[in-house]
């Protein structure tokens, strides 16, 4: 491994904006996109999630003139990657540049019969939806897609920064997407994991997720950008599987404990030198309670950390991508963000929950994920000076 | 490092009524649906895991195709040092469709956990860890047609970079043509086998199913 991977662009079109620096304005500001909504056409009962308004979508996606039609994530998609592509500099049509997405259900509302003439068949698949994002961009390489639960994103940015690691590419834009569905809410409402009010991560009263909608990209370079005080570096990743059951995440951590240990060791960095963790948190009660002991066994149970869900809902495969860019920020900044929906401590073991935004030095920080299948993912951030 | 003594030590083929291990023909049945076709496997491998017949087709698919690559295979690594990658091209959209039906018509609504939980290819993966006991690397891919490429560079990469001392990797898929895997088992030996060496062209060959001898 010689080269690196640093972060040159990112952007999130989320409910709380359309570009990263908006995005971060709000969540600095302790703002949610979190909101009960009634919609009987995504489930017949009322839920906590974070829907993004179609008419103020379709208004900025008229900036793009684009010729063809595409769906509404697909437009997410564009809106995101033409805007990060943008403050990156990069030449998205170069054959150094790779585009890597990462996501659960892609364009799965187009199983709604309402779209039945509006789109063909294949546009349901991943790999096509990719492909015509790619193609939008001119970009001639083929797009790679993830799909890997709720890690997805977090592992489309560990493939990326490894590509470059290893000298394939230049640069890679890596975007997560997924969408808020009838098909997504009803599964997990199914599962009685949806809270009724927007989620509590880490809390003693926490109820469940909320879902939410986004679709968030990075821009990784092997040469950082010159013009930039600090950079962000993505020096290292590792995933694991619990072995343990496919719905629910290992009681003892075990998994996220391997990938977190496997990481440090690769890395050969250790738990003193983490100054942020920012969690998968998703609210539910065996979720928080997995990482809590998994921070704790790891000797990270004095560092602080959030969850970005109490801001966004649960976004799925966009997630890692998504709180890879507000993590990035957050060390630029300087700034720990307070997690969202925290009031009371609620799980078996010390967590440090930033209770509060606070300002502080975050020179490396820890992102970790877990999904359904038992994966888990750990990846860490390392900011440079100029 | 290149991919050097990385190699393709074992492989299973499952379509079309036809099971190939290493070479080899190990069923094949004519005039049979796939389902049935992974249920005779199942016994014929007479493997004994009640938990196979709550997993969906895909899951069957990839779980029988596995037990059959493992089958005479001792593995002599930790269980953190054996990484899962798999890919396809339709995700889990075979059970998508059936989930979907029942919710997508609000006058018959039953959502029901046990299938949504099959709307996520990497759920496969899940499946084979637990039965094996396998806590290293994952990673699912989704590309248009079998990406030798992908699947040969990411395991490498994986062996080279010392995430993983063996990797199970490959293609499982179903869709309205029909049913398909394609698993390989990949180490590192200290003997040098330019036939068996990890490579694009070395998995293409044996997807398209070049190298049955028997």
């Amino acid at each position: 491994m010689t080269n690196s991977a640093y972060i040159i662009g990112e952007n999130i079109v989320s409910p709380l904006g359309f570009t990263a620096a908006e995005n971060f304005n709000n969540v600095s500001e302790n703002i949610s996109g979190v909101k009960t909504i009634h919609n009987t056409e995504i489930i017949p009962v009322p839920f906590s999630g974070a829907r993004l308004d179609d008419d103020i979508l379709n208004q900025q996606f008229q900036n793009l003139k684009a010729k063809e039609k595409y769906t509404r994530l697909e437009k997410m998609m564009l809106l995101s990657i033409a805007d990060a592509v943008q403050h990156s500099d990069i030449d998205a049509k170069g054959n150094d540049t790779v585009f890597v997405f990462s996501t659960t259900k892609g364009n799965i509302d187009l199983l709604n019969s309402k779209y039945k003439n509006e789109f063909d068949p294949s546009r349901l698949q991943l790999w096509k939806t990719a492909q015509m994002v790619t193609d939008f961009f001119e970009n001639k390489n083929k797009p790679v897609v993830i799909s890997n639960a709720c890690i997805s994103g977090v592992v489309a940015i560990i493939y990326g920064s490894e590509l470059l690691q290893r000298g394939k590419f230049k640069n890679a834009v890596v975007c997560g997407m997924d969408e808020l569905t009838e098909f997504v809410v009803s599964g997990f409402q199914s599962f009685l994991a949806i809270s009724a009010e927007p989620c509590k991560p880490f809390d003693q009263f926490r109820t469940g997720i909320s879902l939410g909608e986004a679709c968030a990209t990075v821009i990784l370079s092997s040469e950082r950008k010159k013009e930039e005080r600090n950079s962000v570096e993505i020096i290292g990743g590792a995933t694991s599987n619990d072995a343990n059951h496919i719905s629910g995440p290992s009681r003892t951590g075990e998994g996220l404990v391997k990938a977190i240990e496997h990481v440090f060791s690769l890395r050969n960095i250790s738990a003193a030198d983490i100054d942020y963790i920012s969690a998968h948190g998703t609210a539910t009660p065996y979720n928080d309670e997995m990482e809590a002991i998994a921070f704790s066994r790891t000797g990270l149970e004095a560092v602080s950390v959030n969850s970005f869900k109490g801001y966004y809902g649960h976004t799925l495969g966009a997630a890692g991508v998504l709180e890879t860019v507000l993590t990035s920020l957050s060390m630029k900044n300087n700034l720990l963000i307070k997690s969202l929906g925290y009031t009371s401590h609620g799980v078996s073991k010390p967590v440090n929950v930033i209770e509060k935004n606070q300002e502080k030095e975050i020179n490396t920080a820890l992102k970790v994920a877990s999904g359904f299948g038992g994966c888990n993912a750990a990846m860490i951030l390392k900011k440079h000076g100029h | 490092m290149g991919t050097e003594n990385l190699h393709i030590t074992s492989w299973v083929m499952v379509r079309n009524g036809v099971a190939v291990q290493n070479d080899s023909l190990f069923l094949e049945m004519t005039d049979t649906d796939p389902l049935s076709f992974i249920k005779a496997l199942y016994k014929q491998i007479k493997c004994d895991y009640p938990k196979f017949y709550k997993m969906d087709n895909l899951c069957k698919l990839a779980f029988i195709s596995a037990e059959l690559l493992l089958k005479n295979v001792k593995l002599i690594y930790g269980s953190d040092e054996i990484a899962v990658v798999l890919s396809n091209s339709s995700s889990s959209f075979d059970t998508d469709k059936t989930y979907y039906q029942s919710v997508g018509d609000k006058s018959n609504y039953f959502p029901s956990p046990a299938v949504f939980v099959y709307t996520l290819p990497n759920i496969m993966m899940g499946e084979i860890c637990i039965r094996h006991q396998f806590l290293g690397e994952n990673a699912f891919f989704i590309s248009e047609v079998f990406n030798s490429g992908i699947l040969s560079d990411y395991t490498e990469n994986l062996l080279n970079s010392g995430k993983a001392k063996c990797v199970i990797t490959g293609w499982v898929e179903i869709n309205e043509s029909g049913w398909d895997a394609a698993l390989f088992l990949i180490e590192r030996t200290a003997k040098e086998n330019e036939e068996k060496r990890l490579s694009k062209e070395h998995l293409n060959e044996i997807y398209a199913l070049k190298r049955i001898t028997k």
